[in-house]
């Protein structure tokens, strides 16, 4: 009998490995995120889908202008690194995480 | 394997666990087992003030729900429980217990012990069987006490 660990208990719990995580946020880190992006990708796996302005609006921040585009870029590097997935619907383009993305496991 | 925990309450080798609700046991003249005859309980609002001598029952908000992997599972007591005093009656739960996590929590200090919601006073560990084990139908539970 042997007491199990604790990246066996995240792969349990959670179905991730702190491997497969270190991999993620290493490639997050590539698109330079910072504390306001980190609580929008909070919000955002909270919820099924969202528009960035939705975000934006939910976090109390500016949703026009600077910030709006500086968020659709951070958001645009994730779609790349296949963290994130977009949809357009009509003129609105949808943001969510990717089913198997151990971020969104992480997160939620 | 665990239901409503809290990332943070992961440890190297166990995880924490939070206080959820307490339940007080009524006096009653005789408990017998082999008769059935158990103390009623009641639930009581946290926070609480566990006086001196004083046992209650208590539950965690975390759930043990064992569907995948089997495992069985020791509930003890976290070291800041017997440094204030605490006494914790934990349990040990076989690979086929998905449930409420239940345990006594006694006050053997002199003093008056404050309990909250979300103190964590016990942690639970997960132990990998050796050998095939044998399913239970379902867990007895004395009186169905919680």
């Amino acid at each position: 009998m042997s007491v199990i660990g604790y990246s066996e208990l995240l792969k349990e719990i959670y179905g991730i490995t702190p491997e497969s995580l270190e991999n993620e946020i290493s490639l997050l880190l590539k698109s330079k995120p910072n504390k306001n992006k980190i609580n929008l990708l909070n919000i955002l796996v909270k919820k099924e889908r969202s528009t960035i302005s939705e975000l934006l609006r939910s976090a109390g921040m500016n949703n026009t202008g600077g910030s709006f585009k500086s968020i659709k870029k951070f958001f645009e590097e994730l779609v790349s690194l296949k963290i994130l997935k977009k949809e357009g619907v009509g003129r609105r383009t949808y943001y969510s995480f990717k089913e198997e993305s151990n971020l969104k496991k992480w997160l939620s | 394997m665990l239901k409503n925990l809290k990332k943070e309450n992961i440890r190297p080798c166990s995880v924490d666990l939070r206080l959820g609700q307490i339940f007080k046991l009524s006096k009653t003249k005789l408990i017998d087992l082999e008769k059935n005859k158990f103390p009623k309980h009641k639930e009581i609002k946290l926070p609480y003030i566990l006086k001196p001598g004083e046992y209650i029952l208590a539950r965690t908000i975390e759930e043990l729900s064992q569907e995948k992997k089997k495992y069985a599972c020791l509930l003890s007591a976290r070291s800041r429980a017997f440094r204030i005093g605490l006494s914790v009656q934990t349990n040990f739960f076989g690979p086929y217990y998905s449930g409420q996590i239940a345990f006594g929590i006694k006050n053997i200090s002199e003093n008056n012990i404050l309990l909250y919601k979300g103190m964590s006073i016990v942690q639970i560990a997960f132990f990998d069987i050796k050998g095939e084990t044998i399913p239970v139908k379902h867990y007895f539970q004395f009186g169905r006490i919680l």
